[in-house]
């Protein structure tokens, strides 16, 4: 195993630098680059165009700027950006990646579940008139055009019904009151999820050792589980910041909402197709003819076997969730990682956006790491 | 978590109608603010969006008054003395003296001083700052600047120009006691420059302007608070009809007018503010979203440099309390002949497309009025560069007449068709096919690229029609409609790998562009004189032109340069777009709507931040 995840970690290397130069040479090959978007601006003196350039370090060969820009990603320098000169890219990221983890991991993994779950039923309820409502709910939710989906969101829950803020990730008017940084709210809030999930974790493995019984470990987990948030959301309550951190958690929803709804779809009809073709197989019919329970067979044997495809698709979404979404950033004026990416490519900002989605394609590339490593834990007939 | 909710929506329901209460003014953008530091602003960071809120805290020491735009004192007291020639260590240059005024103070109550002058134009200077830093301060203009006493300063050049004007005596001036230790600690550094320009995030920087920043929520919004002991508050600007203007400073006594005698019909008087507390620039990242804002009630304007998509008029007219104002925008569209190939190189060609060229037709029944009618490279909202004397080519002439028009010039040049054009009784009865050269070789396809219809419709449109007028007379004109890289990347990248192109340039009040885009020496890879015109009775009428400190006499040799220009079309200037703008006359009161550039133009370097209202302050 060890020898595998060495031998794929020199893969992953190899691939990156092909991806970097890929990356590299398609963003300086796009036409009109910073140098014409600066020739287009009558303000700037030659001197003052050429003195950006410099600033730039775009006054040397294309080949030598590749060379020193290799050099640089592998010290884990991304560079200065253009746009937000002389700000490191490293600093940009790290500003609007907090937004984008929270915003998209919350999507996914909500859709993760409701997916999960509801394409195990459905499967297991085939022919049935819920499973034809919902299969065609889910390829609509599934193929829906993204900005009508958003702006149906909008208008209805945030003109029509008036419940929930148009736009924005906080509201100026409440924020104007206090010194505090987003950015220190996002991070709470990121830190609260992930000592929920810790929690979690920690409780699952507790039930494991407490009991062998499975409505037991149930109880333990659940209520667990139940505790930490409500110590989480006290937390928020009684704090000073919590105001803050409900304000995003509000402007929140909408945003969750659109990304759950089309992910969510992706999600359900995997496991619905690949739960139809689980429990086809001999060892489901085994399974029964053993007598055992429907709900034992459909998760303990049949859920199992068919959640690969599914784990696939989550590990490689949670690798893409550090890029974003461009079109949902964008829409509801949640300035992360999609739009920087965007607004770069759009400035010719190469630097930043060079170190956009090398960022992402290190992550998933990783993330493929990941599901190699997973599934030799999920699949015993997997082995390295 | 209802109750959580509803407390937050109590809680924020109060501060609004608190803030609402306090003279506020709530303002979209659809962009992020990317810096405050000035260094970095004036530098790479030149963006509209940063300028907005940016600019309100500095000052210099001339500016340009409102509407009007003419060159005014700001900080100076009065006008420049006369350049003087001066030789110094074996160099010719050319000196100034400027008085400063008295009794200005910065917002922390710190006195303005000729220290703060020589301090803001030496550190850009000595550090070399790119980008508008460079423009400002040009090196082949800017020599030194020396003070005199606490309230002096003197100027020293290498040339009178009106680079000098418009760029050396209108460079922003910063805090030194602010900046000072900065720059020491700058100093110290490898490099100086990058240094200054990634202090920050500069909050709460003393303010010489109506206003401070002390709040920035990155991507979300920035407060702009009114500075209570502003040195300018209540003073008059007073724009009379016979050119005058007139200031009227209270707090520092002071009572002076310029460019003649403050008598006659009062044009516009603007008393400056601050009046409101703050100005809060909300930022969305997209047009529909701030549209939303602006209905709800959320902002009561949109500052956007490209105005308003003319999609959303149609949606905001439907609220009563919205209003839309219109004004032609400070730049203008055009096509480019590449001069150096054959037969754009010839000027009886250029001319008969000129004059296919109907922009009335084009603009107000092709177009329907989204395009305003251009044909100057100055457009008539400019009122003091403006040549009204300028009468193109086909200016009141049919379609048939500008056809007929067309194959005169043609014909008389030596061109002849296999196929002629043929007009009888007013209507085009032969489409023209085969021009042939004078020389006797065939014109072979020229390709004029335009932006696509995605990027810019009216361009694309106007490229079809432009195509179909010169089809129609013989002219093998083809529309390539192509993205707006792909045109940047052929004219400047490609070293001029055009025959047409059709773009369009945002331009400046004062017109040292004239000379820009037209100079021989400009020709070269990169350069901004894109169709390779090379004239040299222009080029000296354009230096001397740009070499004119008196503006009345810039303005006969710019009259001059645009004469010429019109005469050899290099370029034909269709139109320019009307700046839609829109704003809640329940929430904002401005001190002008109609300008050239639109409302959003005054919040750019001109007064219009500390003269703007809030409607419930206002009453």
């Amino acid at each position: 195993m060890i020898k595998y995840i060495g031998n794929r970690l020199a893969q992953i290397l190899i691939l990156l630098v092909i991806y970097v130069a890929v990356v590299f040479f398609l963003l300086h090959s796009m036409p009109g680059g910073i140098e014409a978007v600066l020739a287009t601006n009558p303000n700037l003196t030659p001197a003052a165009r050429e003195s950006i350039l410099k600033a730039f370090g775009l006054t040397q060969p294309l080949p030598v700027q590749f060379v020193l820009y290799l050099k640089n990603i592998f010290t884990f320098n991304l560079g200065i950006s253009y746009s937000f000169y002389p700000t490191p890219v490293w600093t940009i990221i790290a500003r609007r990646l907090p937004r984008t983890i929270l915003l998209f991991t919350t999507a996914t993994l909500i859709a993760f579940f409701v997916g999960f779950a509801s394409g195990k039923s459905l499967a297991w309820k085939r022919g049935k008139t819920s499973e034809y409502v919902s299969t065609v709910v889910g390829v609509i939710a599934y193929t829906v055009f993204t900005p009508l989906l958003i702006f149906t969101l909008i208008w209805f829950f945030g003109s029509y019904l008036g419940i929930f803020p148009l736009n924005q990730f906080l509201n100026p008017d409440l924020w104007i009151r206090t010194n505090l940084n987003a950015q220190t709210i996002f991070l709470y809030l990121l830190l609260t999820i992930s000592l929920i999930g810790l929690a979690m974790l920690a409780s699952f493995a507790i039930a494991q050792k407490v009991s062998h019984r499975v409505k037991t470990r149930k109880i333990i987990f659940y209520i667990s589980t139940a505790i930490a948030i409500a110590l989480a959301v006290f937390w928020w309550a009684v704090s000073p910041v919590g105001i803050y951190g409900f304000d995003i958690l509000w402007h929140m929803i909408l945003p969750v909402m659109a990304v759950t709804i089309i992910s969510y779809a992706g999600t359900m009809l995997v496991m619905r197709d690949s739960m139809l073709e689980t429990i086809k197989e001999d060892f489901i019919t085994t399974a029964r003819a053993k007598g055992l329970p429907d709900k034992v067979v459909r998760d303990k044997h049949a859920a199992r076997t068919a959640m690969l495809p599914v784990i696939t698709n989550f590990v490689l979404s949670m690798g893409f969730v550090v890029s974003g979404g461009v079109i949902t950033e964008t829409l509801f004026s949640w300035p992360g990682m999609g739009m920087t990416l965007l607004d770069s490519v759009l400035a010719k900002d190469y630097p930043l956006a060079s170190g956009a989605l090398i960022f992402t394609g290190i992550f998933v590339l990783f993330a493929h790491l990941v599901i190699d490593i997973v599934y030799a834990f999920l699949d015993p007939r997997i082995r390295y | 978590m209802r109750k959580v909710s509803m407390l937050v929506l109590v809680v924020v329901v109060a501060l609004g109608v608190l803030t609402l209460g306090a003279g506020v003014v709530n303002y979209a953008m659809l962009s992020g603010v990317t810096t405050l530091n000035i260094w970095s602003m004036l530098g790479p960071n030149a963006t509209a969006w940063n300028f907005y809120p940016g600019l309100v805290k500095y000052g210099s020491l001339y500016g340009q008054s409102d509407l009007t735009y003419q060159v005014v004192p700001n900080l100076a007291d009065g006008f420049w003395t006369p350049l003087k020639k001066v030789t110094e260590n074996g160099k010719t240059l050319y000196v100034t003296t400027v008085k400063l005024l008295k009794g200005v103070k910065w917002s922390d109550g710190t006195p303005f001083t000729a220290d703060d002058v020589v301090f803001s134009y030496e550190v850009p200077f000595k550090l070399g700052m790119p980008g508008n830093w460079k423009s400002a301060l040009d090196p082949t203009v800017f020599d030194k600047i020396v003070k005199v006493d606490n309230y002096t300063v003197k100027i020293y050049i290498h040339k009178p120009s009106g680079k000098f004007i418009f760029g050396v005596l209108m460079s922003t001036i910063v805090q030194k006691k602010y900046w000072e230790p900065i720059y020491e600690k700058a100093l110290k550094t490898k490099d100086p420059s990058k240094y200054m320009m990634s202090y920050g995030p500069v909050l709460n920087e003393p303010s010489i302007g109506a206003f401070t920043l002390p709040k920035w929520q990155k991507g979300a919004f920035l407060e702009a608070k009114a500075v209570p002991n502003y040195t300018f508050k209540g003073q008059e600007e007073i724009e009379y009809a016979n050119g005058a203007i007139r200031y009227v400073i209270p707090k520092l006594n002071k009572d002076d007018t310029y460019y003649g005698k403050a008598e006659g019909k009062i044009d516009h008087k603007f008393v400056t503010g601050p009046y409101v507390d703050s100005i809060v620039y909300k930022i969305y990242q997209n047009q529909s979203a701030a549209v939303s804002a602006l209905l709800k009630g959320t902002v009561g304007f949109i500052l956007n440099p490209n105005g308003m998509q003319k999609g959303f008029v149609a949606q905001l007219k439907t609220n009563p309390n919205i209003k839309i104002v219109s004004n032609p925008s400070l730049g203008f569209r055009y096509i480019a002949f590449n001069m150096r190939r054959y037969p754009m190189s010839d000027r009886a060609f250029r001319v008969a497309v000129a004059y296919l060229v109907d922009r009335n037709m084009l603009c107000n029944k092709i177009l329907q009025g989204v395009a305003i009618p251009l044909s100057t490279v100055v457009p008539p909202g400019n009122k003091f560069w403006y040549d009204p004397n300028i009468k193109p080519y086909g200016a009141g002439m049919t379609t048939i007449q500008r056809y007929e028009a067309a194959i005169k010039v043609l014909k008389d040049a030596g061109y002849t068709w296999l196929v002629p054009p043929k007009i009888k009784n007013g209507h085009l009865v032969q489409r023209g096919m085969g021009l042939i050269a004078p020389d006797g070789k065939l014109i072979k396809q020229i390709k004029m690229m335009a932006p696509s219809a995605g990027y810019d419709p009216m361009r694309a449109t106007a490229a079809l029609w432009i195509e179909k007028w010169a089809n129609d007379i013989g002219i093998p004109i083809v529309a390539d409609l192509t993205s707006f890289n792909n045109i940047v990347s052929a004219v400047w990248s490609e070293n001029f790998n055009f025959d047409i192109y059709m773009l369009g340039w945002g331009i400046t009040i004062y017109p040292d562009y004239i000379r820009d885009f037209f100079y021989s020496k400009n020709a070269g890879p990169g350069g901004f004189n894109t169709p390779g015109y090379d004239n040299p009775e222009f080029d000296k009428v354009a230096d001397e032109f740009v070499d004119q400190t008196n503006m009345d006499k810039a303005r006969e040799y710019a009259f001059k340069a645009e004469e010429i220009l019109n005469k050899d079309v290099p370029y034909v200037v269709l139109f320019t777009s009307p700046m839609l703008e829109a704003y809640r006359t329940d929430k904002i009161e401005f001190a002008y709507t109609k300008a050239l550039d639109g409302i959003q133009s005054g919040y750019s370097g001109y007064g219009e931040t500390s003269l703007v209202k809030a409607v419930e302050y206002a009453k």
